[in-house]
């Protein structure tokens, strides 16, 4: 972190600390991983009433173009209810929900030890053996089904989420929306896609939390355990099948399963087994096609902010995912 | 002519990869390096393809929407004016959005253009 930004954000501290003495932020560069938000680890160091005090931090702040426009308060405060649930999810710790003292909406967050690896499952950067990753992959059904098995109610998860009527018709709509306000072209596939999933879309059930991202990439490892589910910025309430959904896109296999060990049916099986649920296989491959419905969204907005100059990430386009679609829909093209 | 565009733009992609890239430490500014490699990559891969694709595209759409095939070489014979046919084929693809947006989506004629089209989309 440098200069302006630095000064910023220690008066952002100060604001909250009240006046200690030997206040000290130690930064590093910004973190890689995650393309919709600013990332950065810092350390904080402060004297109060005689004693030192040190907490890891992490800042996330919404960077000048992103792939997702959320909100920062809303995720902040999701967070902070889920903090005493029984959930693996970040402590939340000072909110500039409106950037005015950051310069962009952010967050911080206690920072937690663990590794990264977005395809551990494939053997990553540690090469874990094949049983190890079974049970990584495991324990990520488990990790989901967490999320699903939360008191959104007694939470007050529902002070700062809607509650949806029709799940399914509120994904649509939303995501719909996104691509109508973000693409910088005509879409026919996508507005295809968009009447095929209204002509498909399974009847509203059970509402629960739906974490929205569930994936290793999103996750911190202490060595083959999961620790700590982060990036909570597409939480909502829904169709837990949606989580399934995401999880089992064919797309993202290489993410998620491991060929020939555990596979979409293996995730489904173990997923219903314990949970005592029945995951409808027409209402999963709706989730599956809005899941890269959604993708595509997030690609248009990753475009236009490239050709409005707002990233310095080069964004191609969302041909391929049209693509997939377009085949996970085949069968009614003929 | 040599160097062809392709070659160009694979130089300039190895200028970021081989001298550029070993040079930073920073893991968000190496990760920016590769993004704009492999666009690079792409684009050395695709120019060429680029403006009979969008011909080939014109093409369907305007049988698709039921309508006459446009002069596409209006200033020089033999020659498409890319940016105009560019917007021309924006037209075209707002025209199918709309219909389909207003019920055609199952009609045969708009299925076989999108089961077609799979194969120009990149």
């Amino acid at each position: 972190m440098t200069g302006d930004f630095d000064a910023a954000l220690e008066g952002f501290i100060r604001a909250r600390l009240g006046e200690v003495d030997g206040l000290r932020v130690e930064g590093e560069a910004r973190a890689i991983g995650g393309q919709s938000r600013e990332n950065w680890p810092f350390d904080l160091h402060w004297q109060d009433g005689g004693q030192s005090h040190h907490r890891q931090l992490f800042l996330r702040r919404d960077p000048v173009g992103s792939v997702l426009e959320t909100d920062r308060r809303v995720e902040f405060e999701v967070l902070r209810r889920l903090h005493d649930q029984p959930v693996r999810a970040p402590e939340v710790v000072w909110l500039d929900a409106d950037g005015s003292e950051l310069g962009r909406p952010a967050m911080v967050m206690t920072r937690y030890d663990g590794h990264n690896d977005h395809f551990i499952l494939q053997g990553g950067d540690g090469r874990p053996d094949e049983d190890s990753r079974a049970g990584i992959a495991s324990q990520m059904v488990d990790l989901m089904i967490e999320i699903h098995a939360l008191d959104w109610k007694g939470a007050g998860l529902d002070e700062v989420l809607a509650v949806p009527a029709d799940p399914a018709e509120a994904a649509i709509d939303e995501w719909a929306a996104v691509i109508e306000r973000q693409s910088l072209e005509p879409q026919p596939v996508l507005a295809y896609i968009e009447q095929w999933m209204r002509r498909n879309r399974p009847d509203p059930g059970e509402i629960t939390v739906v974490h929205g991202d569930i994936k290793p990439g999103n996750v911190l490892f202490d060595g083959d355990q999961v620790q700590v589910l982060l990036d909570w910025e597409t939480v909502h309430l829904g169709d837990l099948a949606e989580d399934v959904g995401w999880v089992t896109n064919p797309l993202r296999r290489v993410e998620h399963q491991i060929p020939g060990r555990w596979e979409a049916a293996d995730l489904v099986s173990a997923y219903e087994a314990r949970t005592g649920r029945t995951i409808d296989r027409d209402a999963l491959r709706f989730w599956q096609v809005l899941a890269n419905y959604k993708l595509a969204a997030i690609v248009i907005t990753g475009v236009r902010s490239f050709c409005d100059d707002r990233t310095l990430r080069v964004w191609l386009g969302a041909g391929q995912l049209t693509k997939l679609l377009l085949a996970q829909t085949a069968e009614e093209l003929g | 002519m040599r160097p062809t565009l392709s070659e160009q733009i694979i130089g300039a992609r190895r200028v970021l990869v081989e001298l550029a890239a070993p040079e930073v430490s920073d893991s968000y500014t190496q990760e920016q390096i590769a993004f704009a490699a492999s666009a690079l990559e792409h684009a050395a891969a695709r120019w060429s393809e680029v403006l009979p694709d969008l011909v080939t595209d014109i093409r369907a759409l305007e049988e698709v929407l039921g309508m006459e095939p446009a002069v596409l070489e209006e200033a020089v014979p033999g020659v498409v004016d890319y940016e105009a046919a560019d917007e021309y084929h924006r037209s075209l693809r707002a025209q199918l959005t709309d219909e389909i947006m207003s019920g055609s989506e199952q009609s045969p004629a708009v299925r076989a253009y999108l089961a077609d089209s799979t194969e120009r989309l990149r």
